[in-house]
């Protein structure tokens, strides 16, 4: 692991239309080849955080009020459209929630792998599918969104990451809308990818467990606020803030 | 569908008997024995059932019989020659009402909240709220008669229609800009379309792929009462700027209690509109994948 | 519901306009020197003035009076037929979203029919079947306008028919017939109000529309409708025959078309989150 970070988030603010502050001077780094897990209650802004990253965020209301992100040595924030939507092709992926809303119903599989497909990946739609491991992807991409299963789809949407082999690979709570079964499956695929290429993932999630088993560092959230942040081990056996001491009691795992 | 058809048919058939008196009681200055004859020849004197069983008849094959006003010409030859105006100036109302509609509606949403979104909702409001005799009659004075840039009435070349289609446009237009707007602001919050952007396509692209094409399957399906009112509006638009089309002999019909001539035409409208209406659903049914896959090939 | 801190814009400004205006069309004539029917061939066709404030007719009657008393008409026929649109849609829509079964499908296809039939037609040709008249236009107008009410309140009723507040009730013994009145209707009443507030204008359009045609109400009694038409003829001559009339008109659809603007936006609150309250998760 470099110490050099990837991508450092200086002293973020945003708030809403000048009154309400959504995220309160947000700091942390996310570095080369690890997955920096972000544990949060509804509500605390881990979505927003994740939303700064690509700064797209759901209402013109929403307004970045202080701090900075840089990336590559540019300053997100203050970057021009054309730049940020080239990092978004390139180097950031992005996995949402909810898969079935994630995919345009009126556009087929195929349809939306090729929009992603940039000159230096080497792969083709149907590799990509391949990878992870949806079988016949042939007849896949001539399929529907709405005719696939909730698994299925979150496998399209990161193989659409895969695609573009992005440096940084935001997941925003993958699991959360899936079984169990399925859940184990995701995740399983994510650490491959992540192993095989050298992918740092911002993973979002409130399921303490997975990020046990998944994360290198956790920051935990509350509020509009980084609360804690840490290796996992450490944060999960001694955590230092009232919060997350309270996050640990309230599940059932022991760690 | 032939079932609706059959009901219209029949309901017209049951309005215009129930009514007491006959098409010619306002004839005054015919003798008795004319008038008994003429009702004999009409076939007015028959038992109901007879009648009945002629009208569906006529109706089926498409006979709708002489005007009584204009006794000369049959309802099928009035429909004939005056369907065209009509059908062009809805044609040419449509052309202007939908790109105008996607456009402002587009650059409403896309401004959200900001003085333009405020100026087309304002426009919006104003469109519906004018009944189209008022945005005729305003057209009419303001750019016909006030500054003379467009004939004030009749249908002899194209800058003649222009007045007339606007005005019924503009109603339409402003439902449909409302409509369009409410629906690409939904999509706007869907996930997909945050995808799209984090897959970093350009502006052009998200909107022709990802926002146009959702927002217009529910749009088309509008399409339908969109076109029935646009039918219907031209009654008054054609009154009002002479054109000879169906909508003025309608009217016409509807005060001079033309009977044959006001039920062959309602026949002609219902019918019209239903076959609209299924063409329409056929079209949703071969672009919404949704709907297509679920169609047995 | 209505614990608002401020009262929404859009409602305020058209109930204000509809305030003016019907003070205008009730008050004015009586504060006029005028009636409606009072001709003066002396004074034909005059410009707006002191005394006319709106000008007069071909027949030398006061215009401002004359569209008073339309204004009168068409926000009474307004007002009634969608009112008995309210009524029997509600009825029949709200019994067959809560009985369901066959009253459903029966009702349903009823309304079916009456749907699938252009409502501008067949006023039309009601009101030319039995004459012109404010009764026909009555009739006419009831007697298709229920459909959006029925549909409306046939869909809410099922909306909420199984809602946890109504199963709830029904757990705690109450009545039906009182959970019906009591428990139903208030939770559905917002968009019932919504779609009133759209029906009246639609109502006041249609049956200027008919007047504009001269199948409405008959003269002497005005209408805005009769009175624009009257106004076109001499549109060359003496525009504001034309357009003081048109204006009133565009104006009262205008304050409705606010207010229901308005009401949707009010009763729509509690079903789709604000953008402000969906940001933050």
């Amino acid at each position: 692991m470099a110490s050099e970070p990837l991508l450092s988030v200086d002293k973020l603010s945003l708030s809403l239309s000048k009154k309400q502050k959504l995220l309160n001077e947000i700091s942390f780094s996310l570095h080369q080849n690890e997955v920096l897990s972000l544990v949060g209650e509804s509500g605390s802004g881990k979505s927003l955080t994740a939303a700064s990253l690509l700064q797209l965020f759901p209402s013109p209301q929403i307004i970045v009020s202080g701090g900075s992100i840089h990336y590559k040595g540019k300053n997100l924030v203050t970057e021009a459209k054309k730049e940020l939507r080239e990092i978004r092709r390139h180097n950031m992926g992005y996995i949402p929630q909810n898969p079935m809303s994630a995919l345009n119903p009126t556009l087929s599989i195929g349809f939306q792998l090729r929009e992603v497909c940039t000159d230096e990946s080497n792969l083709s739609p149907e590799k990509a599918l391949e990878l992870v491991s949806i079988p016949r992807p042939k007849e896949l991409l001539n399929m529907y969104p709405h005719e696939l299963s909730g698994g299925m789809q979150q496998r399209v949407l990161i193989a659409m990451n895969l695609l573009k082999k992005p440096e940084i690979l935001i997941a925003d709570e993958p699991t959360t809308a899936l079984d169990v079964t399925v859940q184990a499956q995701i995740l399983h695929l994510l650490q491959k990818i992540k192993n095989e290429s050298n992918m740092s993932i911002l993973f979002i999630t409130h399921d303490l467990s997975i990020v046990n088993h998944f994360g290198d560092r956790v920051l935990i959230m509350n509020k509009g606020e980084i609360v804690e942040s840490g290796k996992v081990q450490e944060v999960f056996t001694k955590p230092s803030h009232p919060y997350t001491q309270k996050l640990l009691e309230a599940t059932y795992y022991e760690f | 569908m032939c079932i609706l058809l059959f009901t219209i048919a029949t309901l017209t058939f049951t309005f215009m008997k129930t009514i007491p008196g006959d098409p010619f009681q306002d004839e005054k200055n015919i003798p008795e024995e004319c008038l008994k004859q003429l009702r004999q020849n009409f076939g007015l004197n028959d038992p109901l059932p007879i009648q009945y069983g002629r009208y569906i008849k006529n109706l089926f094959l498409f006979r709708l019989g002489p005007s009584l006003k204009y006794p000369s010409q049959t309802v099928n030859e009035i429909i004939g020659q005056n369907f065209l105006p009509s059908f062009l100036l809805g044609i040419e109302a449509l052309c202007i009402a939908l790109p105008l509609a996607f456009l402002f509606a587009l650059l409403s949403s896309f401004f959200y909240r900001r003085p333009i979104d405020y100026l087309f909702k304002i426009i919006a409001l104003l469109g519906i709220s004018m009944p189209s005799f008022v945005i005729a009659t305003l057209l009419q004075y303001i750019f016909a008669y006030r500054l003379s840039l467009f004939p004030i009435a009749r249908f002899d070349t194209l800058s003649h229609s222009i007045l007339p289609a606007l005005t019924l446009a503009i109603g339409p237009m402003a439902i449909l800009l409302r409509l369009i707007r409410a629906q690409i602001l939904e999509v706007l919050n869907q996930p997909y379309i945050l995808v799209a952007y984090s897959k970093g396509l350009s502006e052009q692209h998200i909107i022709f792929f990802h926002i146009l094409k959702n927002v217009s399957l529910p749009i088309i399906h509008y399409l339908g009462p969109l076109i029935t009112r646009i039918l219907l509006g031209s009654f008054i638009v054609e009154k009002i700027f002479a054109i000879p089309g169906l909508g003025q002999w309608f009217v016409n019909g509807v005060l001079n209690r033309d009977y044959p001539l006001i039920g062959g035409l309602t026949l002609f409208y219902s019918m019209t509109l239903l076959f609209v209406h299924t063409g329409i659903d056929l079209l949703t049914m071969f672009l919404d994948p949704r709907i297509r896959k679920s169609v047995p090939a | 519901m209505f614990r608002r801190k401020y009262i929404h814009p859009e409602i305020a400004i058209g109930f204000v306009l509809l305030l003016l205006l019907a003070s205008f069309a009730f008050l004015f004539p009586y504060l006029s020197n005028y009636t409606y029917e009072q001709t003066a061939l002396s004074s034909k066709n005059l410009t707006p003035s002191f005394t006319h404030i709106f000008g007069t007719d071909d027949l030398g009657r006061d215009q401002a009076v004359r569209i008073a008393h339309g204004l009168q008409v068409s926000l009474l026929i307004g007002l009634l037929a969608a009112f008995l649109d309210l009524i029997i849609g509600v009825s029949i829509g709200s019994l067959s979203g809560y009985f369901g079964g066959l009253v459903d499908s029966i009702l349903m296809s009823i309304t079916e029919l009456f749907y699938s039939i252009p409502f501008l037609l067949a006023v039309l040709l009601v009101v030319t079947l039995l004459g012109p008249g404010v009764y026909s236009i009555l009739l006419a107008m009831c007697f298709f306008g229920w459909i959006q009410m029925a549909r409306m309140s046939r869909i809410e009723v099922m909306r909420v028919k199984n809602s946890d507040a109504i199963l709830a009730a029904h757990a705690i013994g109450i009545h039906p017939s009182r959970i019906f009145l009591f428990h139903i209707f208030p939770l559905i009443s917002g968009s019932l109000i919504t779609l009133l507030m759209q029906t009246i204008p639609h109502a006041i359009f249609i049956e200027t529309f008919l007047s504009f045609l001269g199948i409405g109400i008959q003269p002497p009694l005005a209408s805005l409708g009769s009175l624009v038409s009257d106004g076109l003829p001499a549109m060359r001559f003496y525009p504001h025959r034309l357009f003081y009339p048109s204006m009133v008109l565009s104006i009262t659809i205008f304050a409705f078309q606010l207010i229901s603007d308005g009401c949707r936006d009010l009763f729509d609150q509690k079903r789709l989150k604000s953008v402000e309250e969906s940001s933050g998760i």
